[in-house]
């Protein structure tokens, strides 16, 4: 008997190995790495494994490193190399500068008209990046800008002062479009610091620019670190500005050489090449997530939100507040109007023309009359689905990611965290492509090809490496005394994330799904790539308009939607910032 | 227990994906049928009245759902059928026939039943088994000099592709052949786009040696490289002076806007034909074949040029038959375009800069 219930109940670490011990003790955690490893490994897997084969998925058995050697050959590369690191850091640079000062002005001081800037900045995420890019080269062309005109008209000049066909121009360019995404990542850790932290550096004689710099930001490093390293990932992948600015001045990066793989002007697309490139990308993704990972270990050094009850105060701005408010219309004109006023441009004229008073003359609302005419109920349909589906899965998967990265001693956080960056390190176009040829074979085990589903799939792993920085961020802010004081009191771990944890990150997990939706609302590249009849959505018409130069019709679709966005988004902030309030610590 | 089989399952997970993307080739799924390759088209009008629908893959320029609408009553009433016709607006030839030629090779029916692109992507359908055999010129009356790819597909329209200037920068007069695009005069104005297949359809009477010294003298006067549409966008707001190359499409589009935009008087005229024809192993090939034959008559050409302003240079008395009369143009062969055009397109494109 005795003997009996030994062995029922054995000894810690005495009969089991030491892996089955972690095992037991960490079964939630390797559960949410073989869930992450599937959604994450299986495209990758398929991604990078195209690169070892010539031709299209499925085509070729011969393993070849073919498409390496043509890829890290070619003379050029290390110029283009050159041309994305600038593009990218001169992208986080821009975004950065606006966005963490944006922030704080919005969430901890009393600013006035913090809605109107709020919404707009929603509605900027609806407008098309292309058309936007249109908009900065219809101001600072050198042949057509009407900066330059005026300048010329004004001083004299003979050529043109300004260009936006540099690096500089697209880093200016890409990093204003990335402000609002800044802005969600750094909301949550912003919002949920103790006032009381910033009042003691005031009290003790600092003035409020030191506090900022010695308090605040330091406090916020984790979050700025996760969109430091999340921005600058988005814009080695991004292609949109890089195309529309780059190339008319011959200025190529990374993401222009995996659009020239997989978009040959004629023949098939080399999805193998690009996934050759995407390596390069992948090995950039696992040097940030280590930096990454360095940073955010640390978690106790940035717990700002602890047992102790505070109120949320805000700072007021004094004699500040005009400086203030013209960083804030600094931003307005240049992130905002920009965008917003091209696509309106676009919105209400017959073609594409430069801002003259001849264009003024031709203004027309005829454009939003010939809407119906290309667009039935099925794209809305299909889009309605997508935005709210696929955030649901991109941050449930985020939260559990971020819990047992953050809040366990998981002994493979680190390559969970990894793996759960590596969607944003990988071109959309490859974990696309790798998608629709498993849903294919696989398909009579998950019949999704082809349907709203496979997008919402694609989404959600996509965007996993935004879901799980910003909820990384909010998690670290979280001391670690709030879940074990629920554990003392009976409650098991999940009991603790659910009563505990999720309530207090509320605001974070609002400010992912809402951004992710709009993420997603956004995506074309794998939303073209996985689309058939069945599941066509906003974004795939637009572009197919675009690339038909309907430009004007994109214009007029788009000006419909950001109205109706507006609306919703206005009606709403009233709800929007009860929630983020009752999630900020209190 | 997780811990015991973990292993096995990322293993098998691994396993799996390496083998799916390894894979041999699949044959194309078998095609369900189409009643006629050249037979009855009574027998075929049956056949495709029980398919009851017909998915479309048509260039979003012309796939409005009003037009699609249009094309569906038309094709109806001229059969006396009862067909939805499903269309999906053109994207990404490129990605979307790579798309179908991924489908099949799993064994997977393709997304559409007809795609409706042009004789390049054609040829990369051709060359992956994708297309049948219909006697189109018989059943449906199609020109015999259009039918391409051993009665695959045949042409049921063309783009007609030359430079072309904004009439605010240049006068018509200054391009009147090819070689004047290399005058330094253009040195910085001229906007070259990533259809380099373009310049591949110029070397099939020029030659390869005569095209690529012509464009290397072209890429001496650094022009400005865009995505197609861009680069039509940039020439309506004068920010280029001229399009190396233009589409009929385009220009048709522009000029119905307003914009200062006109195709140059050059020759030879490159065509680009667009194409028609089922695709194998599609859900519906009856309905996708009947559809495809439809755009050989009357009332089909008159719908699409309504929508696109193209016909076809193939058929006597259209618009593009008389524009193309007395000049030369290059009519492409099942040949070239399955062999030559790759190669070329993609040595003139990385001399012009793309990479």
């Amino acid at each position: 008997m005795s003997l009996a219930l030994r062995l029922r109940r054995p000894q810690p670490g005495l009969l089991l190995p030491q892996w089955e011990k972690a095992v037991g003790q960490h079964g939630f955690g390797y559960a949410v790495l073989a869930i992450v490893t599937v959604l994450v490994g299986a495209p990758l897997t398929a991604g990078l494994a195209m690169s070892l084969h010539m031709g299209l998925p499925g085509r070729s058995n011969t393993v070849s490193l073919e498409n390496f050697r043509t890829a890290y050959l070619d003379p050029t590369l290390m110029e283009i190399l050159g041309n994305t690191f600038g593009f990218a850091l001169g992208t986080v640079l821009v975004a950065l500068a606006f966005a963490v000062p944006l922030v704080w002005l919005l969430l901890r001081t009393d600013l006035p008209g913090k809605n109107v800037v709020f919404v707009l900045m929603i509605a900027t995420l609806l407008v098309p990046v292309f058309l936007g890019a249109m908009g900065w080269i219809l101001m600072f062309s050198p042949e057509i800008g009407l900066a330059n005109a005026l300048a010329k008209a004004l001083f004299g000049l003979t050529e043109p002062p300004f260009s936006i066909y540099n690096i500089a121009g697209m880093a200016l360019v890409q990093g204003l479009a990335l402000v609002p995404g800044c802005f969600f990542m750094l909301a949550a850790a912003f919002r949920a610091m103790d006032p009381a932290l910033e009042e003691a550096s005031l009290i003790t004689g600092a003035n409020r620019l030191k506090t900022i710099f010695t308090v605040t930001l330091p406090l916020a490093w984790p979050a700025i670190a996760a969109v430091m390293v999340y921005m600058f990932m988005v814009s080695v992948s991004l292609f949109d500005v890089p195309a529309v600015i780059g190339w008319h001045a011959r200025i190529f990066v990374l993401s222009s050489l995996v659009y020239f793989a997989v978009n040959p002007s004629v023949g098939l697309p080399s999805y193998g090449l690009a996934g050759a490139y995407g390596v390069l990308m992948v090995a950039l993704g696992v040097l940030l997530a280590f930096f990454y990972f360095r940073v955010a270990r640390n978690t106790r050094k940035y717990a700002v939100v602890t047992g102790r009850g505070y109120r949320p105060t805000l700072m007021k701005l004094g004699r500040w507040r005009w400086p203030a408010l013209g960083f804030v219309s600094l931003y307005a004109l240049l992130g905002l109007a920009v965008p917003l006023l091209s696509l309106g441009w676009a919105a209400l004229l017959p073609r594409a023309m430069a801002p003259s008073v001849e264009a003024l003359r031709e203004l027309t609302l005829a454009n939003f009359g010939l809407i119906p005419q290309y667009v039935g109920p099925k794209p809305f349909v299909n889009t309605a689905i997508l935005v709210l589906l696929a955030p649901t899965l991109a941050v449930g998967l985020s939260v559990v990611v971020s819990w047992v990265t953050i809040r366990h001693q998981f002994p493979l956080r680190g390559l969970l965290d990894t793996l759960a960056f590596m969607p944003q390190a990988v071109p959309h176009i490859l974990i696309a492509s790798a998608l629709a040829y498993l849903a294919l074979i696989y398909r009579a085990w998950l019949p999704i090809y082809g349907t709203i589903f496979i997008i919402i799939l694609a989404d959600g792993i996509a965007f996993l490496a935004y879901g799980s920085r910003t909820l990384n961020s909010a998690m670290i802010q979280l001391h670690q005394e709030l879940e074990e004081s629920g554990r003392i009191c009976g409650s098991s771990r999940l009991q603790a994330l659910r009563n505990i944890v999720l309530p207090l990150i509320a605001g974070a997990v609002l400010n992912a799904w809402l951004f992710i939706s709009l993420l997603s609302y956004r995506e074309v590249t794998a939303a073209l790539l996985l689309r058939s009849n069945e599941n066509q959505v906003l974004s795939t018409l637009l572009w197919s308009l675009w690339n038909n130069g309907k430009s004007q019709q994109v214009g007029a679709l788009g000006v419909v939607l950001i109205g109706v966005t507006v609306v919703i988004a206005w009606a709403a902030r009233g709800a929007l910032a009860r929630a983020l309030q009752t999630s900020s610590g209190r | 227990m997780l811990s015991r089989f973990l292993p096995g399952l990322l293993a098998l997970v691994l396993g799996l994906l390496l083998q799916a993307c390894g894979g041999s080739v699949a044959a194309p799924a078998p095609s369900s049928g189409a009643a006629s390759g050249g037979g009855d088209l009574k027998q075929l009008v049956d056949a495709a009245n029980r398919e009851g629908k017909v998915k479309l893959y048509i260039n979003s320029s012309v796939s409005t759902d009003q037009w699609l609408r249009s094309l569906e009553q038309a094709f109806n009433e001229t059969y006396g059928t009862k067909i939805s016709i499903i269309g999906t607006p053109g994207g990404n030839f490129t990605s979307d026939t790579a798309k179908v030629v991924t489908e099949t090779s799993a064994g997977q029916q393709p997304s559409w039943d007809i795609m409706m692109t042009t004789d390049a992507h054609y040829a990369t359908l051709a060359k992956n088994g994708l297309l049948g055999k219909t006697d189109w010129a018989k059943l449906f009356g199609a020109p015999e000099k259009a039918v391409l790819f051993g009665g695959g597909g045949y042409t049921f329209s063309q783009q007609l592709v030359t430079p072309a200037m904004n009439t605010k920068l240049v006068q018509e007069s200054e391009i009147k052949s090819w070689d004047d695009l290399l005058d330094p005069k253009w040195a910085g104005k001229i906007g070259v786009n990533t259809a380099t297949h373009h310049w591949g359809r110029l070397s099939l009477p020029w030659g390869d040696q005569k095209t690529t010294a012509f464009i290397e003298k072209l890429a001496a006067q650094k022009p400005k490289l865009g995505a197609t549409p861009e680069t039509a966008q940039r020439l309506e707001l004068g920010e280029i002076a001229i399009a190396a190359t233009n589409t009929s499409t385009f220009v048709y589009d522009s000029q119905r806007k307003g914009a200062p935009v006109v195709a140059a008087n050059v020759e030879p005229v490159l065509l680009v034909y667009n194409m028609a024809g089922p695709l194998k192993g599609g859900a519906n090939p009856n309905a996708a074949t009947l559809l495809a034959g439809f755009m050989a008559t009357k009332k089909a050409q008159d719908l699409y040029e309504q929508a696109s302003g193209e016909t076809s240079v193939f058929v006597a008395g259209s618009k593009y038959n008389k524009s193309v009369e007395g000049k030369q143009f290059v009519a492409m062969t099942d040949d070239f375009l399955s062999g030559e055009l790759d190669t070329r397109s993609a040595k003139y494109g990385k001399l012009l800069g793309f990479r």
